[in-house]
């Protein structure tokens, strides 16, 4: 059930809202925490019911093989601790690997040694990717002490949580076990609700009216590209805008939502976007974008590999492979491989130039253009990330690379230079609808650089976990600051103003379409 | 009052405002031509968006205006048959069932959903070969078999199923509806925008796009169109994975079902300009389609012995070359001339419906040069017929050598 539908928008959410504050009212508060496990099974078991069995044989491993560690370090068996996590890692990658990776597995060892092995066709459990890692990260740190124990049921809800457990946030267990634990947490409150419940319709509203609006765009000249057509400049460059547009807002958007689906119970989950296109470098990026992803890779993998402990080639060849590693935790796919390296690559960049350069200058024109390069970058990353085959990649590239043939003549000498490099002057010239994309791609630009995000325009209520009000509002450009209107509260206007961004998401919703995220 | 509690009683209703507006401009500017509440020339009078979505249009459109007679068939009858005048003249409640590209299986479902809505006393039903072809899909993505009265198998449908509640949303609260109410309003005064009548007549007109590049060019683009797709898809009546019984069931069904309810059902088999015929015979269809005839003759036939106290039902074949059939083409170029019988090879104008009920009911005047046109035929007659028809290809291509010949080198 996707949250964009009327079933979960209508059926589903309020459902399991009227029970769990009818539950707390009635004095179960316990009771109310096991309703919404309950809530989370059936959501869970509406894509496939058959699923139910695989997550919850994984929380019973897990939570037997965590109370073991426990135990084991209670009783200082160092050894026993180790085996048990090292068990734990191989069994949930094991069952990673079978559903998400075995058949690429196999497809490349049959390409490579000329063989023909079949698995048939193993359907990818929504999600999975997303409860192992929480699991994974749960052992880990039991091992080394870090938290206490927790009751099974808190521990359910600790995988199972419906608003983040198919696409996250990727939770970490010493966010959600102290909030779950605490009986305060699920006081059903009003203002929980009214911040939660707008929190989710700007999410609604960014996935089904911006996100899936940038799809119209972007889909065709991708699918062009893949059926092998011939595209070029003006039409790539705005795909390959708009995709990274539909990205950002079709994920951040998914992320809001859970964010505000978890406030309506109470439950403050850990952003996962800082307004990752205001970026000015790929590290300042990927401490903005999918940030639960970003801190799990940096302490389950990057730090493990050595980290920067070992010297400035390790730490280079760390960064790299943790990207590496990250690319293909999107998917099992060489063009996922592809991204991850570019990134890797990236960062290894970025680090240098850093080391090289020391700090960067910060003036305005210096944060604008870095910003820029920033941006394009991550938009050149973005289309081994969309293309669903490598050749389809490499389709967009040359696309991209294909000038209109009217330029070859103004950049005279420079125009062979290009030439040798592999750009080409076969393209089309601009039409009037091209100009006016540029021109609507410079407004978003502007937009995504300069407006408040939805955690910064929530500021006042607290919108995550661990929120800096601070830090967040340090970001925004003094003038914006003084503009008071950008800034929620309860008011009557803002009432208006978000009920009108829900009707016109509810109207749009009638085209349902799966956030991107799904697919991890 | 909470403050937090007005906020979600503003924002609660600021929604339901919302969504009644979008219901009312759906219900007011009513894009589809259901509830038809107000009409205002150059405003909504024609409904240009009810193109794309027939099959849902008339299902509700019927609903309300409760037909007695209805005639089925696809875009042929929906442009050829007009029952806004047939209505008039007949002073009768007649309903277009045109539904574009239709199969017999949807016609056979659309007459089933009329008769839950009133009794009906007469149904024509118009037969296309194509229609029973099963290497197409049974149904259009447009076709909602909740949006119907019954199901197949004549139970009611349930009025609050889950698919006619989100069918309903899609018509009164959504974004599609909303934007084509936008492109009803502003396509009022197009001379191309095309209109259904509360009749479900569509009245075409000769536009610009007739006038540009003139008959001949619009009529060689549809029988490429046809030579195209027959060359794709072939022609098969029997089984297939999308009909699991085959076509001519529901044909059977539908001659079933007319005698069990009492309805007096009339068929006729389209008058295809004789270039749709030479392409049946260039792709190597035209074994196929004798041989259809001869099954829905044989149906038929079987459905008289069943019922020997009864009046036979009638079948009137226009498929021949006859006087309307034969009409030339204009040569390339041509684009003052103006044809009187067909708006390209396979849609016949609204005054070839006209001679069609003329001969089927035996009624009027023929127009002048409009005859011989139509046979009615039996099982006693078929073989006779198909020969005969045979026979006057043969001569029609003796006689329109060159014409035949440029159909031949265009479509190729």
């Amino acid at each position: 059930m996707l949250f964009n539908t009327d079933e979960f928008v209508f059926m589903f959410l309020p459902a399991t809202l009227l029970g769990y504050f009818l539950l707390f009212r009635f004095g179960h508060a316990k009771l109310s925490v096991a309703w919404i496990v309950a809530a989370s099974l059936f959501y869970y078991g509406w894509w496939n019911p058959y699923y139910v069995l695989l997550v919850v044989g994984s929380i019973l491993f897990n939570y037997v093989v965590g109370q073991f560690i426990h135990q084991a370090r209670r009783g200082d068996r160092g050894k026993s601790v180790r085996a048990l996590i090292g068990l734990g890692v191989v069994v949930n990658l094991g069952l990673l690997g079978y559903y998400k990776y075995a058949n690429f597995f196999l497809d490349s060892l049959n390409t490579v040694l000329a063989t023909d092995y079949h698995l048939g066709t193993i359907i990818l459990p929504i999600g999975i990717s997303f409860f192992t890692f929480q699991q994974i990260a749960y052992l880990v740190d039991a091992g080394q002490g870090e938290m206490e124990d927790s009751g099974f049921l808190e521990y359910c809800l600790f995988v199972l949580f419906f608003p983040q457990l198919v696409a996250g946030p990727i939770v970490h267990h010493s966010e959600m076990l102290p909030q779950f634990a605490k009986t305060e947490t699920f006081v059903p409150s009003f203002s929980n609700f009214t911040a939660g419940g707008t929190i989710f319709i700007i999410g609604l509203f960014k996935k089904v009216v911006i996100a899936d609006n940038f799809a119209l765009v972007a889909t065709p000249v991708f699918e062009a590209a893949e059926a092998g057509e011939f595209i070029d400049f003006a039409q790539t460059w705005e795909a390959v805008f708009a995709y990274s547009m539909q990205l950002y807002f079709d994920f951040s958007g998914y992320s809001d939502m859970a964010i505000g689906i978890a406030r309506m119970f109470g439950v403050r989950l850990p952003l996962n976007f800082q307004s990752p296109y205001k970026a000015t470098g790929i590290i300042d990026f990927w401490r903005r974008w999918h940030l639960t992803l970003s801190r799990f890779l940096r302490d389950y993998v990057y730090i493990p590999l050595g980290g920067s402990r070992r010297g400035r080639t390790r730490r280079f060849i760390n960064l790299f492979l943790t990207m590496v590693i990250g690319g293909m935790w999107h998917g099992a796919g060489w063009n996922f491989l592809l991204w991850g390296a570019l990134h890797g690559f990236y960062l290894v960049v970025n680090q240098g130039w850093r080391t090289l350069m020391g700090t960067p200058s910060d003036t305005i024109w210096a944060r604008t253009a870095a910003r820029l390069f920033t941006f394009i970058v991550v938009m050149l990353a973005w289309v081994p990330f969309r293309a669903e085959t490598f050749a389809g990649a490499i389709d967009m590239y040359r696309g991209m690379a294909t000038l209109p043939h009217t330029w070859q003549g103004p950049f005279g000498f420079l125009g062979d230079i290009f030439v040798a490099v592999g750009v080409s002057f076969e393209g089309r010239g601009f039409t009037d609808a091209n100009m006016a994309g540029f021109f609507w791609m410079f407004v978003w630009l502007i937009i995504v650089w300069v407006m408040p995000n939805t955690q910064q325009i929530m500021a006042r209520c607290e919108p995550a976990f661990a929120f800096d009000f601070d830090r967040q509002m340090a970001e925004i450009p003094d003038l914006l600051k003084r503009a008071k209107v950008l800034f929620w509260r309860p008011s009557p206007t803002w009432a208006v103003v978000v009920g009108l961004a829900f009707a016109a998401s509810l109207v749009s919703m009638t085209k349902i379409s799966e956030f991107l995220y799904y697919q991890f | 009052m909470d403050r937090n509690a007005k906020y979600l009683a503003i924002l609660t209703a600021t929604v339901v405002i919302a969504g009644l507006a979008s219901l009312a401009v759906n219900v007011v500017v009513d894009p589809y031509g259901i509830h038809r509440v107000v009409s205002i020339a150059g405003v909504n009078a024609i409904k240009p968006a009810v193109e794309t979505k027939v099959r849902l249009t008339k299902a509700y459109q019927m609903i309300r205006t409760k037909p007695e007679i209805v005639v089925l068939g696809n875009s042929r009858v929906e442009s050829g048959i007009d029952t806004d005048l047939a209505s008039e003249v007949a002073k009768r409640n007649i309903f277009n069932v045109g539904l574009p590209g239709s199969t017999i299986y949807e016609l056979y479902r659309y007459l089933q959903h009329a008769q839950a809505i009133r009794p009906l006393t007469r149904a024509v039903l118009a037969l296309d070969v194509y229609s029973f072809n099963t290497n197409w899909a049974r149904t259009a993505n447009d076709y909602l078999e909740e949006r119907l009265r019954v199901h197949p198998d004549g139970s009611r449908v349930r009025y609050l199923n889950l698919n006619r509640i989100r069918d309903l949303r899609n018509l009164y609260l959504s974004i599609s509806s909303l934007d084509s109410a936008r492109f009803t309003v502003l396509n009022q005064n197009q001379d191309w925008a095309s209109d259904r009548t509360d009749t479900g007549f569509n009245p075409m007109v000769d536009a610009e796009y007739y006038f540009d590049r003139g008959y001949h060019h619009v009529f060689f683009r549809k029988a490429q169109g046809y030579y195209r797709n027959s060359q794709r898809r072939g022609m098969n009546f029997a089984p297939s994975d999308e009909w699991p019984e085959g076509a001519m069931r529901y044909f059977r069904d539908i001659v079933a079902f007319c005698r069990r309810e009492g309805i007096a059902l009339r068929l006729y088999i389209h008058p295809y300009h004789a270039h749709v015929l030479e392409i049946m015979r260039m792709t190597g269809i035209w074994s196929q389609f004798e041989d259809w005839k001869r099954q829905v003759v044989a149906i038929v036939a079987e459905d008289a012995d069943r019922h020997p106290d009864s009046p036979p039902i009638q079948i009137w074949d226009f498929s021949g070359y006859n006087a309307v059939t034969t009409e030339p083409v204009p040569p390339e170029g041509d684009v003052a001339s103006v044809m009187r019988w067909y708006w390209e090879a396979s849609h016949y104008k609204k005054a070839v419906g006209t001679e069609i009920v003329k001969v089927m009911y035996q009624v009027g005047v023929p127009a002048p040069g409009a005859r011989p046109f139509g046979v009615r035929i039996d099982d006693s007659t078929i073989e006779q017929h198909l020969a005969d028809i045979r026979a006057m290809g043969q001569q029609y291509r003796h006689d329109r050598a060159e014409e035949v010949a440029d159909l031949e080198a265009w479509i190729r």
